[in-house]
Order: C-alpha cells, then structure tokens, then sequence
C-alpha cells in the first residue's frame, strides 16, 4: 500500500508540473504581457519600458522558474487589471464555488446512486425506464440553457427563489440544481452498470448457493463491490463540477473562481488566468489521487498486491 | 446421413439465424436508435439545403419588425403581430429566428463533425498504439490522457479560444486537440482485449508486420466502439460550441451559432422566453439525437453492455 | 424409501417476444443418497441451467415448471425465495464452473465460509471459524489457519476450487451440484479436484449431481449417467450399460468421436456428428436429433418422441425398438 500511495504522489506530481508547463507557455505565447499590461494606447518605447522592468525580455524558462518557485511559496502574482495579488483574489472567491461543486455533488449523488441502484435491480421495469429516459434527456440539456430555464420557471413565473447573487442560502439552490444536472445522468449510469454487472457476477450467485439472506447479499456482497467504482468517479466528478462552474457562475452571476476566470479572460490577464487553471487542474489531480487510495483501501486486490 | 428420400431441411428444425440477420433486426426493432437517425436526417438536410429552406437572409436585419414572438402567440395569446410570415419570430434586431436557426445547424454540424474527426484520429491512433504496444508507449499514453484529463476542459477551452481568437477554426482546433481522451481511453482498452484474441497471435506468428495487424486485423474489429465514442464526442464537441458562444467567446456574432443566439436573447429573456426558448430546443433535439443513435448503436452492437 | 432428489418433467423458458426459448425440456431423473449422477452433453444443451433450475437460481426472466422437484420428499417447487435459502447451502450446496469469479474479492476466505455456516447454524464466529479451519484441512489445504486470511485473489485456481467444495460442504448438505466443477483448471489439477470430490463424496455419503461434458470424467465417476441432447435427457442408465451398450443414435455417436487405445487404429479418422445443434426456440416436434440422425426418416418428424423405459432407470428418447438400437450401437460401445 505506502509503494503504491508513493508510486501514484510521484505521476500526480509529474502531471501537474506538466500541466504548470503547458499553461505558462501557452498563455504567454499567445499573448505579450507587457501589451496587456500596458494597455490600449501605450507608446513602443512605453511597452518596451515595462518588458525589461516586468522581465519579459528574459527567456521564457527563466521566466517560467521564476513563476513556479513563487508559485510553491503561494505568491501567484498580482492580477494585472485589479492590480491585487491572485492569492487573495482566490482565497475570496473560492468558497462560491466550492459551495456550489460540493452541493451539486452531494445533490447528485443522493439523487443518481439510488436510482441507479434501482434501476440495476429491477431491469426494464418502469424506474428503470425512467431512470434511462432521464439519463439521456439529462445529457442533451446545456447546462447554461437549463439553468436559464430554472430561472425563467422557480426566479421570474414562480418567485419562488433569487436569480442571481450570493447573499443568502436560498441563492445556492439554483445553481447547485443546475451543477448536479450535469453529473446526475453519468454518476446514475455508472451506478447501474456496475451494480448490472456485480449482480450478474458468479460471486453474487455463490452467495446466493449458499442460502444467504438476499439482503445480505445485496448489502453485504454486491454493495461493497458496486460502490468501487462509484467512489472513483466521485472525486473526478467534482473536479468537472468545479471545472464546470465557469458556466454556471456567468449564467447565475455568481462571483466565484469560474467567473473570476471568465472576465480574466476578457481582460488578457495572464496571472489571474494561469492560477485558476493551475489550481482548478492541481485540485482535480489531488482528488483523483485521494480517489486511488481510497480505492484501494475498498479493494482487496489493490490494496494486498 | 439422413436418408436420401428425407433430406435434411423438410425435418423442420430452424439453424440459428445469421449474425448479419439478428444485427440488421436488432437495428430495425431498436426505437431510439431510429428516431435519432431519423433526427440527424432531417437536422443534415436542414443544414446542406439552408439557402433553400431559410424563408429570409439569416443576416437582414429590420428594425420596424423587431422580436416577433413565434406563431404560436397568435393561437394561445392572440399576438397580434405573430403570423406564419415568421413561424418562429424575429429576434431583438429584426432578424428572422426560423432561418437562424437552419443556419445554425450548419455550425453546429461543422464544428461538431470536423473536431470530432480530429480528435478521433488522434485518440484512435494513440489508444491502439497504447494498446498494441504496451510497455512505455502505453505508459506514455496513459500519462498524457492524465494530463488532458486534468486540465479543466471549458476553461481551457476558452483560454485558447480567447487568445487564439475566436474564429471558426480556432474553435475546430482547440476542441480537436482538448477531447480525444475519450477515444485514446476506449480504443486502448478494446485494442487489448483483441490483441491477445487468437487471431492476431496467429497473425503475429505468421511475421505479419504491426502496420498490416493494426489496419487489417484490429482496426475493423474496434470500429463498433469507435463509432459509439465518435457519436459521444460529437455531441460534446456541440455542446462545447454552444458554451464557448454563450459565454461570448466563441461564435462570434453575427453568426447564426445557437449558444450565441441564446446569449444574445439573454437580456430578453424575462419578457420574451421563447427568445432562448427556440434555440435550446434546437440543440436538445440536435444533442439528443446524436446519444440516441451512439446509445441504440452499442445496444446493437454489444447488448450485453447496455447501462 | 423415496430417492434423495426426485426430478420429474423439468422445464426452463425464457419468454420473449419472437418465441420463447426453453432450453431445458421435460427432464427428469432421480439421485439416491451415496450415488453420482453425472449429466453430460455438449455445451449449450441445456445441464448447467437444469443445475441452476434445481438450486432455484435461475434469472429473474427464466420461468421453471417442473411435475415434481423434490429434494428428501420435500417439494422444492411452490417455495418463496426465503424457504429456499434455508435449504440451498444446508440440505443441497453447489459447486461452479469459475472458482477465479466464484469467490467474492472485497472478503477473505474465512469470512465467505464462516459466514455460511454463521447462516445456518447461529453459530458464534470462533465455532465457525475452527468449523471452516477443519473443512479446508479435509479439502487438503494445508497451513489452513492462515489461508483464512487471504483474499480470494491470492490463490491459484486448484486452491481457489477447493475453497469451494469446502464452502459447499461445510454444513454437510445431503446433495452436491458440481457444474463442470474442473473445466476451467489445469489438466494436472482437474484429475486431483475430481478425486476429492469423488471421496468426500462417499465419506459424507452425499448424492451428487456431476455435470460435465467429459465423457472420460464419466467413466471414472459416475454410478449413473444422463445423456442431453438440445434440452432434453435422450438416454439414462448405470455408467455400465450406457457405455457398453448405448442405444440412443446419439450416444452412439458421440462414444464413436472418443479415442480408445488399442481399438482404434493408428491414422483412421475418429468419429464426428455432421450438421448442427437445432435452436432451441419454441416447440421443434420429434426427435430433436433427426437433423443429425444416420437413422433418420420420417416418423421421427411429427410427434413427441417418449422416454422408453427398457428397465426400471434405464430409458432411451427413440422410436426405433431397443434391441434393434442395440445391434446399431454395437460398434460404438466403449
């Protein structure tokens, strides 16, 4: 277990330098930050001030090194258009998101395990058909467009809850709807498939040899096995629901990380733009890997090798 | 043998039917798989025959017309102003939905074809060479799926799209290149479980070279699962367009995308619903075609995987 | 005294739309206590879902209608789910074809056969496990005490296999299916699993219903053998006389494809059955083997072809009268 717990750190390690690499040089390729910091209207000899002063002129791994070893010591900048350092931009709008991934997580899972547990255990019967039916309306539905249903329907028809903002409770709903709609249809049929092929597994029908209780067979035997890959796809889909969030944030003008990003964007600025690449990608690779050793601990034949 | 008076097949019992006849009645008796066909079929010919079908230029604008609502306001609400000269309204400018919304399909389509072609050829090449060969390529591959995966897809997305410019193209590319895993992830999986059926290891020992057992031997046999990931991948390459142009990054205006046609009605919305409304509907109805013929595809295929 | 296992028109159906699929028609056969029954045919006739159609383990869609299925005089057929858990594992235990998917991975041996016994005696867990220790010992695993705390993934398939009859014996049941119980496992190892489960066999003085379609696996076991053919029994009786004397063309035909050393000559072809086996979808009428039949003509087409009963458990599925079967069967006998 601790050699394959090292084993998986060192390739998580390994994919998020990758992934720092890739963001650095591909942002600063792409757009010259001394013009971006200059702005609209600067003068050459303005620009080419601000390139030497900033150390544009250096060499883009210089630069690149620079960047990390700050990076690691939490100092990702100063935003260019807020002219605040990135750190305390994230660490103010973090908590938005992470309420509304995390909510739309547990509203997703509480929704689509079961269903799709019993939709696995009662085949082609009416639950199931729903569950399918839902899973593949589910998937067709942008999620920015349903979002801007749910508005339209629980904001402005109904007045049951507020369109947009942070301010209360009452505001996370909506988007954290909207969020898990997108997870439901993958994380049910997951769950069905796995508990489909548990059930049809020759240890199930052991158990069942045996004279065991059938529910101890179900919550003893195939349970354990059906929640493995469940609890995988877990952390992965909250990275996506944190990923994701961009689009629900803009449509429900909350001011979390996504939208942070999103006007970043629309302002060319880069150190705003890499930290939340960098962090939303080292959050997802962080759980990804806590996923793997949980796994393993649910699962003899990785854990005992 | 049976006596010669008496052959064989007036003893009436049935051989088992063909593998080409169950598939083919598996595909005519699979409901969703036929209305999703029947759904690409119609949405494609809207698209190629767009400058026939469009009542009005998708681009005149006229002022004096402005946000018609859609026929059916004159039915349920007695609009005045709705008539069938614009079954589906006109938009905040003037411009005719109906004929927008045929156009758009064009993007759609495009988009969605062309990236899922690029990453499909990518995904594919590298799953089956992950797959085929193993070892340190397969680790390679594995590592650079990992890589892909972590990095957060729409935000790089519009990362690219913003820096690179928001053109056709850029659009194309940026979704080629960012959505292949899928196809890396299912081709490398289906390559190893035929790589070691009987019939490459006799090809193998017969000295037929990889090249002529990659393209002879294993890619026929993984074309059912390529074309099921091909459908899915499309179908997110769409959905990606629509949010790239919804969020103002993508399409630019005043092309007929329909996550921009969304954006643009979005400050009409509480009035005019139906100004998101009709757009949305046409991308559920596009996207949900696309699942429902990858989803009937695979029953067909490999009904013992349906999930 | 009525036989231990009591099998009387046997069926299993898959409905379905374009007709229904009954795999297992109208069997029927008996088990005495002490005695191995062995069914054999090919693959696809139907004996391993008249296995899971004794133990009540078919799927959910299967439907199973039987005159008379009864296990110590007990009718096995109107019971609920929960009645027959209370027998399967204590009065009749199954062994698989699979022991590497067979065993759950997420629990360790000793738990999967403690907990059987715990299931049915109420047993505190350290009189399971010293129950579980003495089984693997009978079942020769050595360094048993430690073997309980290994997961099934650790073990080959020889070991895994004999954790399996010992999970099937641990509450001594009167019955043992084995299906095809050492297909998947290496030559050397079959012979050594066979063996085992031949003498625990007699020591517990179980019957047992062996499925395989090895005929040489018959011939070393079996007190009594069950010839399949497309879902139905064709030929019954002692492993003596069906191998010395088969009377059904297809028993025939099938002893004629087994190599004997000695009777067969160096470079003569040994014996295959030309065509196909039928589908086994809704009513096929007359014998099921006629398409394959040497025999063949057309009294065999129209009606049901009867089990003729020659003595009391010996039968064939036939029209053609015993001796002349005999005289055609002469050759094949092994």
């Amino acid at each position: 277990m601790p050699a394959y717990a090292a084993k998986r750190f060192a390739v998580a390690l390994l994919v998020l330098f990758v992934v720092s690499v890739l963001t650095f040089t591909f942002t600063n390729v792409a757009v010259d930050p001394a013009i971006a910091i200059a702005g609209e209207g600067a003068t050459d000899a303005q620009i080419e001030r601000l390139r030497r002063e900033y150390g544009f002129d250096r060499p883009l791994y210089v630069q690149y090194g620079e960047w990390l070893s700050g990076t690691l010591a939490g100092d990702f900048g100063t935003s260019i258009r807020q002219r605040r350092p990135v750190l305390t931009m994230l660490a103010e709008k973090f908590p938005v998101t992470a309420t509304v991934g995390g909510l739309a997580l547990i509203l997703a899972f509480v929704v689509a395990v079961p269903l799709g547990m019993v939709a696995a255990l009662r085949p082609n019967s009416w639950i199931d058909r729903f569950a399918l039916g839902f899973a593949v309306v589910g998937m067709a539905m942008p999620t920015f467009w349903f979002g801007l249903v749910l508005i339209i329907v629980f904001g402005v028809t109904l007045h049951w809850l507020p369109v947009s903002g942070t301010g209360t409770a009452a505001h996370f709903v909506m988007p954290s709807i909207a969020l898990s709609y997108y997870s439901i249809p993958i994380i049910m049929r997951l769950t069905r498939a796995g508990m489909i092929d548990v059930m049809a597994s020759d240890y199930i029908r052991t158990a069942r040899a045996k004279g065991l209780l059938p529910r101890t067979v179900l919550f003893k035997h195939a349970l354990r096995n059906a929640v493995i890959p469940v609890v995988a796809v877990a952390a992965v889909q909250f990275g996506h629901l944190l990923a994701g969030s961009v689009v629900v944030e803009s449509v429900f003008a909350l001011h979390g990380i996504g939208y942070m990003a999103w006007e970043a964007l629309h302002a060319a600025d880069l150190p705003v733009i890499q930290a939340v690449v960098v962090v939303l990608a080292g959050f997802y690779i962080l759980l990804v890997f806590l996923s793997d050793l949980l796994n393993a601990f649910l699962d003899p034949r990785i854990r005992i090798a | 043998m049976a006596d010669p008076g008496f052959p064989p097949d007036t003893l009436g019992l049935v051989p088992m039917p063909s593998r080409r006849a169950v598939l083919s009645r598996r595909v005519f008796s699979h409901v969703g798989l036929l209305i999703g066909a029947g759904l690409i079929a119609v949405i494609v010919i809207m698209a190629i025959f767009a400058p026939v079908l469009a009542p009005y230029d998708p681009y005149a604008q006229d002022l004096s017309n402005r946000r018609i609502p859609p026929v059916w306001h004159a039915w349920i609400n007695d609009h005045h102003k709705a008539s069938w000269a614009h079954p589906f309204g006109t938009d905040r400018i003037g411009r005719d939905y109906l004929s927008r919304i045929i156009y758009g399909a064009r993007i759609s389509l495009l988009i969605g074809t062309l990236a899922m072609l690029i990453s499909g050829t990518l995904g594919t090449a590298l799953g089956v060479a992950a797959g085929y060969f193993g070892g340190r390529i397969d680790m390679f591959v594995n590592f650079l799926v990992t890589t892909r995966l972590s990095l957060p897809l729409i935000l790089v997305c519009l990362v690219i799209v913003t820096l690179f410019g928001g053109s056709i193209t850029t659009i194309i590319l940026a979704l080629g290149f960012l959505i292949w895993d899928r196809f890396a992830i299912v081709m490398r999986s289906v390559t190893l479980q035929i790589r070691n059926l009987d019939y490459v290891t006799v090809a193998r020992a017969n000295g037929c070279s990889s090249a002529y057992i990659i393209f002879r031997e294993i890619l026929p046999n993984v074309a059912n699962a390529l074309i099921v990931v091909a459908t899915i991948e499309m179908a997110v390459a769409i959905l990606l367009e629509a949010v790239l142009s919804f969020l103002g990054l993508g399409v630019k205006p005043p092309l007929p995308s329909w996550g921009l046609m969304i954006a643009e009605a979005k400050t009409d919305m509480f009035f005019d619903a139906w100004l998101i409304g009709i757009p949305g509907i046409a991308l559920f109805v596009l996207i949900l075609a696309i699942n429902l013929v990858g989803d009937g595809l695979r029953d067909v295929t490999a009904p013992e995987r349906r999930a | 005294m009525t036989a231990l296992l009591e099998v009387d028109g046997l069926s299993v159906t898959f409905p379905a739309t374009a007709g229904d699929f009954r795999p297992v028609r109208d069997v029927s056969f008996s088990v005495d206590r002490g005695e191995t029954l062995c069914i054999v045919g090919e693959s696809g006739c139907g004996k391993s879902l008249t296995a899971l159609a004794l133990m009540g383990l078919l799927p959910k869609w299967a439907r199973r209608d039987a005159r008379r299925l009864e296990l110590q005089g007990r009718d096995l057929v109107g019971l609920t789910e929960r009645q027959l858990a209370d027998i399967r594992g204590r009065r009749m235990s199954m062994v698989f074809q699979e022991p590497m998917t067979s065993l759950n991975p997420a629990y360790t041996v000793g738990e999967q056969l403690s907990e059987t016994y715990r299931r049915h005696y109420l047993s505190r867990r350290g009189v399971a496990r010293d129950r579980a220790i003495y089984l693997l010992e009978t079942v020769g695993i050595t360094a048993a005490a430690s073997r309980l705390r290994q997961y099934p993934h650790q073990l080959s398939g020889g070991l895994r296999q004999r954790v399996m009859i010992a999970m099937a014996l641990i509450c001594e049941p009167n019955l043992i299916i084995a299906d095809e119980p050492t297909t998947a496992l290496d030559v050397t190892i079959q012979a050594q699993i066979l063996h085992l489960l031949s003498a625990l066999q007699k020591r517990f003085g179980m019957g047992m219903v062996l499925i395989t379609h090895d005929l040489g696996i018959v011939a070393r076991v079996a007190t009594r053998v069950a010839v399949m053919y497309a879902g139905q029994i064709v030929e019954t009786g002692t492993v003596d006389e069906v191998f010395a004397n088969p009377l059904h063309p297809y028993t025939q035909a099938l002893l004629r494809c087994i190599p004997v050393p000695g009777r067969v000559k160096r470079g003569e072809h040994l014996g295959s059955i030309p065509g196909a086996v039928p589908t086994l979808m809704g009513d096929l009428g007359g014998c099921h083997f006629r398409n394959r039949c040497a025999y063949a003509h057309a009294a065999c087409a129209p009606d049901p072809i009867l089990m003729n009963e020659v003595t009391p458990g010996r039968g064939y599925r036939c029209v053609v009268p015993a001796a002349i079967c005999a005289a055609r069967g002469h050759g094949a006998a092994a």
